[in-house]
């Protein structure tokens, strides 16, 4: 077994989170049914290596490139072009997007639940990735209709999404954030709250617990220091030209 | 983040590493140029780019810190596309020092940065 390996085995923390993520991905959603998360990770695996994505983000305008992603059983065009931009060319998503996937009849609550999907997936794939380790299959998605449940207190002034008011918490969703925190980066998916639990999860294994982000100098339960923690991901948010 | 943490450390750091402009290979951080290296052959998606920076890292360091390294760049590739795709704002534009940081980084440049720049 290789150092990367052995170490990877002592992070069960780690497997859980992403065991937790694939069940969770195979049920229902708030407006998308199983076999419709499923296909949208699927569609977010697919796009790194999508020559269309490459030239319509090497292209001045993307409206320059006039050609969709075919269309699945399950997912319009529309539809994979968006889950496919999320992942090749983040930084060019605009409201007038937003608002040509509400006239085909994705809401923005839905988008909110699809970006949490996409973003997820392409997190567990980012660090399978940079590992050299295989991606884990995608599951078996489990039957049942969307559930529509909306939570309380949405406002739609911040972004392109409906998000709860940041002292908008009621006792369904008081675990999202804790009282006076609610950044906008939490709050952006939290239209879908199952998404911003999936992504905290993840965080407070890849990163830090929501809990511990105020502990700037050392973590005890990680190796790298905050100063090495934040020098990454502020080369990592650079090279994505993110300006949040 | 970065400029706090390290002033709390007692140490100081160059930012502009963050952009790819730092003399100092590391810029002010333990195994920096490393880490940085493995920020840049992640975004690469070369995998023997990629092989050859995780290799270098957990020669210097430990396959525990390459593991971490990992979660960190996994952690900020979603990130940053949860608050690009929901065209969010930075939370606070009026600080001085965010504010002077953007500008020496060149953030303004940044598409993305219509988000912010339009609700100000």
């Amino acid at each position: 077994m290789s150092n990367l390996n052995q170490a990877l085995t002592e992070r069960p923390d780690i497997q859980i989170a992403l065991s937790n993520y694939f069940l969770f991905l195979a049920k229902p959603g708030y407006w998308w049914h199983g076999a419709q998360k499923v296909a949208i990770a699927a569609a977010a695996r697919a796009a790194s290596t999508c020559a269309l994505c490459a030239e319509k983000k090497a292209a001045l305008s993307r409206g320059q490139i006039k050609t969709l992603h075919p269309e699945s059983d399950l997912l319009s065009p529309l539809i994979i072009d968006m889950v496919h931009q999320i992942i090749t060319d983040q930084g060019r998503i605009t409201d007038t997007q937003i608002q040509a996937l509400e006239q085909s009849g994705v809401s923005r609550l839905a988008y909110a639940e699809l970006v949490g999907i996409v973003v997820c997936l392409f997190s567990i794939d980012e660090f399978c990735r940079a590992l050299s380790q295989p991606l884990p299959e995608l599951p078996e998605p489990q039957p049942g209709l969307a559930s529509q449940r909306t939570p309380e207190n949405l406002e739609t002034k911040t972004g392109f999404v409906p998000m709860i008011a940041r002292d908008g918490l009621t006792e369904a969703v008081q675990d999202l954030w804790p009282a006076g925190f609610g950044a906008n980066v939490i709050r952006a998916l939290s239209a879908a709250p199952d998404l911003v639990r999936q992504w905290k999860q993840l965080a407070a294994v890849f990163y830090l617990p929501l809990e511990e982000m105020g502990n700037l100098a050392q973590s005890a339960s990680r190796q790298l220091n905050r100063m090495q923690m934040e020098l990454l991901a502020g080369r990592i948010s650079a090279l994505n030209r993110c300006f949040y | 983040m970065l400029r706090v943490s390290a002033k709390l450390a007692g140490d100081t750091v160059d930012l502009t590493a963050l952009t790819g402009a730092c003399e100092d290979k590391d810029a002010g951080v333990k195994h920096g140029a490393l880490l940085l290296a493995f920020a840049e052959a992640v975004m690469s998606r070369d995998s023997a780019t990629l092989t050859m920076a995780r290799d270098a890292l957990e020669q210097a360091s430990s396959a525990g810190i390459v593991i971490e390294a990992a979660g960190v760049a996994a952690n900020f590739q979603r990130m940053v596309r949860i608050a690009d795709a929901t065209g969010i704002p930075v939370d606070d534009m009026t600080s001085e020092l965010g504010t002077t940081i953007r500008e020496e980084l060149g953030l303004y440049a940044f598409e993305s940065a219509a988000n912010s720049v339009r609700k100000d």
